[in-house]
């Protein structure tokens, strides 16, 4: 084989991220349901014909690594001698789409003309409003797969570019919401054929031989990268515990457990010793547990660069089959929001090690919500969910971002306060930075928020949430942040704080999101008295904490210094 | 067209039926589960090319009009232009399909070699196991259809005569029992298969111009039977009401309402006072609503011939969208418990026109019950019910029959203990006729049972029973029978008696299913002594109840006609 000169490979290389962009362009514009066009929830990847990962197009993270294992299990379900050109296949089998059933994976082998292998496969997977599960919206509680909705367990809904009218139909009469279902079928359709046509294009431009070629290359140099950052890690082994709320079956807590570590070659997590599988549906899929472990390597090591699969090379990840982190036939996963709480529990071990370079807890969770119900206006059902911002957590040098998405879905957006009062029966009294949320220390973590919901039309309200019971984790002396908590029916008889909740409300009811803040890193007696003041100004620290926590004085709006030397001494 | 000699269409339809006879007896033989094989919860019928009914096989009476409704659906959904030789379609699209989603029918058109439009179709309708609705087995609370399980709405599963197989790998990874439900589709597609082959031969042996003059002439002559018979009926129009225990959801009883009129040659039922549709599995598509009607009309028209859609042009059928004998989607259907009770209801009705044409309440319900689980042996999921026999209600000339399976599922099977034993983890203790459970009256209703279940597994039990809070009807000055109820645990702290309800139980834990007496006829103390204490001895009556109840004091085994008199009279004052 010839040797390719690199700026081809880059071109090469780009032209297949900006195939990856447009495949995502096309989807934004031509998506039905808001938690794709508004919140990005979905991940778009393209492979090549070993099923590597050679691009992908910025979306939710654990969509990504969740592709990357879905695209194997898919085509060696369906055989990749039985794909032709122009076919589309739908996998949401949980256990090989590595998420829940509504986050349906489409995947399509691409063909050169006249070629009888594909040389490259698209992915793009998005969440889809509703397949007939036993609760439309969310699923809280559900003890098999089977309640989960329909599924697809590699389902070609495409042959030869042609739609499967079977499969479409039975798609329209499983689903609760068919327009919105198939109206976002079409739209990853439209998506994968936009992708087809870019990646002929340059495969035709450059050929075979150098195309294959640059994609080698490319893997080459990811793993490269990858490796060369995991020599100037510390090397060690870390483990680290915390606990799951609850299973949404019984309230009893849940064990998880994660050990890292890293040596010169290798960068293993290994999850034994967490829960087996809980009857409730928040055991999580194998190819999850590597995304999200994929999430974090990459953020210690090749944060800056576009993944490929030579990234991850030096990653082995371990959770023994029939435990919480790799579910098995028929385990209900539906909530995942177990990965939420996984993510961070695999920062928590490497902080032990590597405090420098891991800021703390933020928030240990994504603190979402939905409303479901019959639109006061359009008398259409719906279903919306907003997953609200948290605190991030502070590092060494500096404090945790305020109100930010959790650092699980750092690539997606919030719901607008104007789609969820247009599509939803919710009006938005309040949303504003939760004060003394962030967990004080030296530097102090991210503020959550506070959102007041006043519902003007009845319907279900849910909240998802799992890790309420127990506070997130700060650094090096620092004090821990609020937790997470939906308050239902505030200042009234039946109010009541919950995590993981469905409830019916009637137009009039109210809620409150509390969302939980940072963990702080180093001792609150140790900021320095002008940030305490910053922050009491500006609202972030009450000033009762700013003297009972930080042991800052204020007098008005000044720092009283010989005060605060006193209470700092004492 | 040339008119067709008697003996030549006789000879047609005997064939139909013999083709519809082989189909049942494929189905039989190939069937994977026990339901099917055992019980005989299918419904076989062909339909000629305009989609009347020419012949069917017994089994399942609600199944057999329900697949005339689902036909006509199926096809309109399908379009007759897009359907080919070879094609099978599924359908189990409650509003449709007019039965809960499990009742999988599979329909298929026959063509004659080289013809471009079917010339007949068939249509099998059979319970599969699963279908990944929200609970194993039976769903008991479903609040709407998409809980219910995978809707085919007219799906082709076979094209051109090959299986699809994106359609079959579906199914295999939407259900919890993979294998029993593609066996019995298997089974359902080989008893088509069958079908197909015997349709072709008739229609070859015949040829188009006499199979279609046969046709006509077999729906004419059902036809002119069931208006001979209508025009023997009293003419009237009569209503009846009942309640139905609950909806799954709720607890309240939910009122149901008929009024069937009987005018010169049209027979209606019109269940417009009927409650709205409700939140839980109880409400019935109209096609099942049909389905109660057409077996009442039947009963009283045509009962000795085979059914053919010439039978039912004197019947309609109202209920309108929205009520709770003709759902529509979202609506929750699984529990279609009140198709029996509502069956009973026309007839509770009619029996104020013509009390000497009919008999009491048969037990006013089907008292069924199942277990699901893993098998104590094999480890594998189970799910197997059985519907327990009740006392069939009194007429004006006889008693009730006792422990006959109820009269909407009058052509199938009870899962015999064998089975039951076998296959789930359920151990029987007892099973006999339950004392005074029959109405008492001049003439009693049947008895029902008693049956003593021991747990030797875990797992859970559903009983599944909609009419236990009220009793059956009796007539004439009859005496209601004793109700269908499930105890839990009896004997212990934990004893419960329920109507449908789902619970866990674990090995050693026991249950009792009472099953309801038919409704008695005329005033007990006009009961013949003799009868009395016969019905003592064979222990269908307590001495108690001989005495209390019908005015009748046995000493010994002989009747003491001497205070019987003085007790009937002082009964009489």
């Amino acid at each position: 084989l010839k040797s390719l000169d690199g700026a081809t490979v880059e071109v090469i290389r780009n032209y297949l991220f900006s195939a990856a962009g447009e495949m995502r362009r096309t989807l934004i514009r031509t998506a039905f349901n808001p938690v794709v066009y508004e919140i990005l929830d979905f991940g778009i990847s393209v492979y090549n014909r070993d099923l590597d990962l050679i691009a992908e197009a910025p979306s939710l993270l654990s969509f990504l690594g969740a592709n990357d294992y879905a695209i194997r299990k898919g085509v060696e379900y369906v055989g990749e001698k039985n794909l032709e050109p122009g076919d589309i296949v739908l996998l949401n089998y949980p256990y090989w789409s590595s998420a829940h059933t509504l986050d349906v994976t489409l995947f399509a082998p691409i063909f050169a003309p006249k070629e009888d292998r594909p040389f490259a496969y698209t992915c793009i997977r998005a969440h889809w409003m509703d397949l007939g599960a036993k609760d439309p919206g969310y699923v809280l509680d559900s003890t098999d797969m089977h309640q989960e909705g329909l599924i697809f367990p590699g389902t070609k809904v495409y042959k030869r570019g042609k739609p499967d009218r079977e499969i479409i139909e039975l798609i329209r009469f499983n689903s609760r919401m068919p327009e919105a279902v198939l109206g976002d079928l079409d739209a990853q359709v439209a998506a994968t054929r936009t992708g087809e046509r870019r990646l002929i294009e340059v495969f035709t431009k450059f050929g075979r031989e150098t195309f294959d070629e640059a994609v080698t290359r490319m893997l080459e140099q990811g793993e490269r990268l990858a490796r060369k950052a995991m020599r100037e890690l510390p090397k060690g082994s870390w483990s680290a515990e915390d606990l799951l709320d609850d299973d949404g079956v019984s309230s009893d807590t849940i064990p998880m457990r994660v050990t890292v570590t890293v040596d010169d070659e290798r960068f293993l997590v290994d999850f034994t010793g967490s829960s087996p599988v809980v009857p409730g549906p928040v055991n999580l899929p194998f190819g999850r547990t590597l995304g999200i472990s994929r999430v974090v390597f990459k953020s210690l090591t090749t944060p800056l660069s576009p993944a490929n699969a030579g990234n991850f090379r030096p990653l082995e990840v371990v959770a023994p089959p029939g435990t919480l982190f790799h579910a098995t036939y028929p385990s209900a996963t539906f909530t995942l929001w177990t990965s939420n709480a996984q993510l961070e529990l695999i920062f928590k071990a490497l902080a032990k090690g590597m405090p420098e370079r891991v800021r703390a807890s933020s928030g240990g969770d994504v603190p979402g919500f939905m409303m479901l119900g019959t639109h006061p206006v359009t008398r259409r059902f719906f279903a919306i969910s907003n997953n609200d911002p948290v605190g991030w957590g502070a590092t060494p040098t500096h404090d945790g971002a305020n109100a930010l998405n959790h650092p699980n879905q750092s690539m997606v957006r919030n719901t607008p306060v104007e789609v969820l009062e247009l599509k939803t029966g919710m009006f938005l009294e309040r949303l504003e930075l939760r004060s003394d949320s962030g967990g004080a220390g030296r530097y102090r973590g991210g503020l959550g928020v506070i959102r007041d919901i006043r519902f003007v039309s009845d319907g279900e309200f849910l909240s998802v949430m799992k890790k309420t019971k127990t506070r997130p984790w700060s650094l090096d002396g620092a004090g821990q942040p609020e937790t997470n908590t939906m308050v239902l029916f505030p200042e009234s008889e039946r109010e009541k704080r919950v995590g993981t909740y469905r409830t019916r409300v009637a137009a009039g009811d109210r809620a409150r999101n509390q969302t939980a803040g940072g963990g702080g890193y180093g001792s609150p007696a140790e900021r320095s008295p002008e940030r305490v003041l910053e922050d009491v100004l500006d609202g972030y620290v009450s000033p009762e904490a700013a003297r009972d926590v930080y042991k800052v004085a204020l007098t008005g709006s000044r720092v009283d210094l010989d005060a605060t030397r006193r209470l700092r001494a004492g | 067209m040339k008119k067709l000699d008697g003996a030549t269409v006789e000879v047609i339809r005997s064939y139909l039926f013999s083709a519809a006879g082989e189909m049942r007896r494929t189905l039989i033989r190939t069937a994977f589960n026990p339901v099917i094989y055992e019980v005989l919860d299918f419904g076989i019928s062909i339909y000629s090319r305009k989609l009347d009914l020419v012949a069917e096989a017994p089994s399942l009476t609600f199944f057999l009009g329900a697949n005339d409704h689902a036909i006509r659906r199926g096809l309109e959904y399908v379009g007759e232009e897009n359907l080919e030789p070879g094609d099978i379609v599924l359908l189990n699209y409650p509003y449709w399909s007019a039965a809960h989603t499990l009742d999988v029918s599979l329909f298929a058109p026959v063509f004659a070699p080289g013809a471009e439009r079917p010339f007949v179709y068939t249509c099998i309708r059979a319970h599969w196991m699963d279908l990944g609705a929200k609970d194993a087995g039976y769903v008991l609370d479903s609040t709407d259809m998409h809980q219910e399980g995978l809707i085919f709405p007219g799906t082709k599963v076979y094209k051109r005569g090959k299986p699809d197989r994106e359609i079959i790998e579906l199914i295999r990874f939407n259900s919890r029992m993979p294998e029993a439900v593609l066996g019995d589709l298997n089974a359902q597609v080989a008893a088509t298969r069958t079908g197909q082959r015997r349709l072709v031969e008739i229609l070859a042996k015949f040829g188009q111009e006499d199979f279609e003059a046969a046709v006509e002439r077999i729906l004419e002559h059902g036809e002119q039977l069931a208006r001979k018979a209508l025009l023997e009926l009293p003419n009237g129009s009569w209503s009846a009401e009942d309640l139905l225990d609950d909806d799954g959801v709720s607890d309240d009883p939910i009122p149901m309402k008929v009024t069937v009129t009987i005018e010169g040659d049209r027979f209606v039922v019109d269940f417009s006072g009927s409650s709205p549709a409700v939140r839980g599995p109880v409400n019935v598509p109209l096609g099942l609503t049909e389905t109660m009607s057409k077996v009442v009309f039947k009963s009283l028209t045509t009962p000795h011939s085979p059914t053919n859609s010439g039978n039912f042009r004197p019947l309609d059928v109202i209920a309108p969208p929205g009520n709770l004998f003709h759902a529509v989607y979202p609506s929750a259907t699984f529990t279609l418990w009140t198709g029996i009770v509502g069956l009973e209801l026309i007839y509770k009705a009619l029996a104020q026109g013509m009390p000497e044409r009919l008999a009491a309440s048969s037990g006013g319900d089907v008292p069924g019950f199942m277990m699901v689980g893993i098998h104590p042996d094999t480890k594998r999921f189970f799910a197997v019910s059985n519907n327990e026999p009740v006392g069939w209600g009194a007429t004006k000339v006889h008693d009730g029959a006792n422990a006959t399976s109820h009269l909407s599922e009058s052509l199938v099977r009870n899962t015999p203990i064998e089975v039951l034993e076998l296959k789930t983890g359920m151990f029987f203790d007892r099973l006999e006729l339950r004392t005074d459970s029959g109405g008492a009256g001049r003439f009693r209703g049947g008895l029902g049972v008693r049956r003593d279940i021991r747990f030797v597994s875990d797992g859970e039990r559903l009983s599944v029973m909609k009419k236990t809070k009220t009793s059956a009807w009796a007539l004439a000055g009859g005496h209601e029978p004793l109700r269908n109820g499930m105890i839990l645990f009896p004997e212990t702290g934990a004893e419960k008696r329920v109507g449908t309800y789902r619970a866990a139980v674990k090995a050693g834990q026991t249950a009792r299913n009472l099953t309801a007496g038919g409704g008695g006829y005329g005033d007990p103390t006009e009961r013949g002594p003799a009868r009395v204490l016969e019905d003592v001895l064979d222990g269908y009556v307590s001495r108690e109840t001989a005495e209390k109840i019908y005015g009748v004091v046995i000493k010994g085994d002989r009747v003491d006609e001497d205070e019987t008199r003085a007790l009937r009279e002082r009964k009489k004052a």
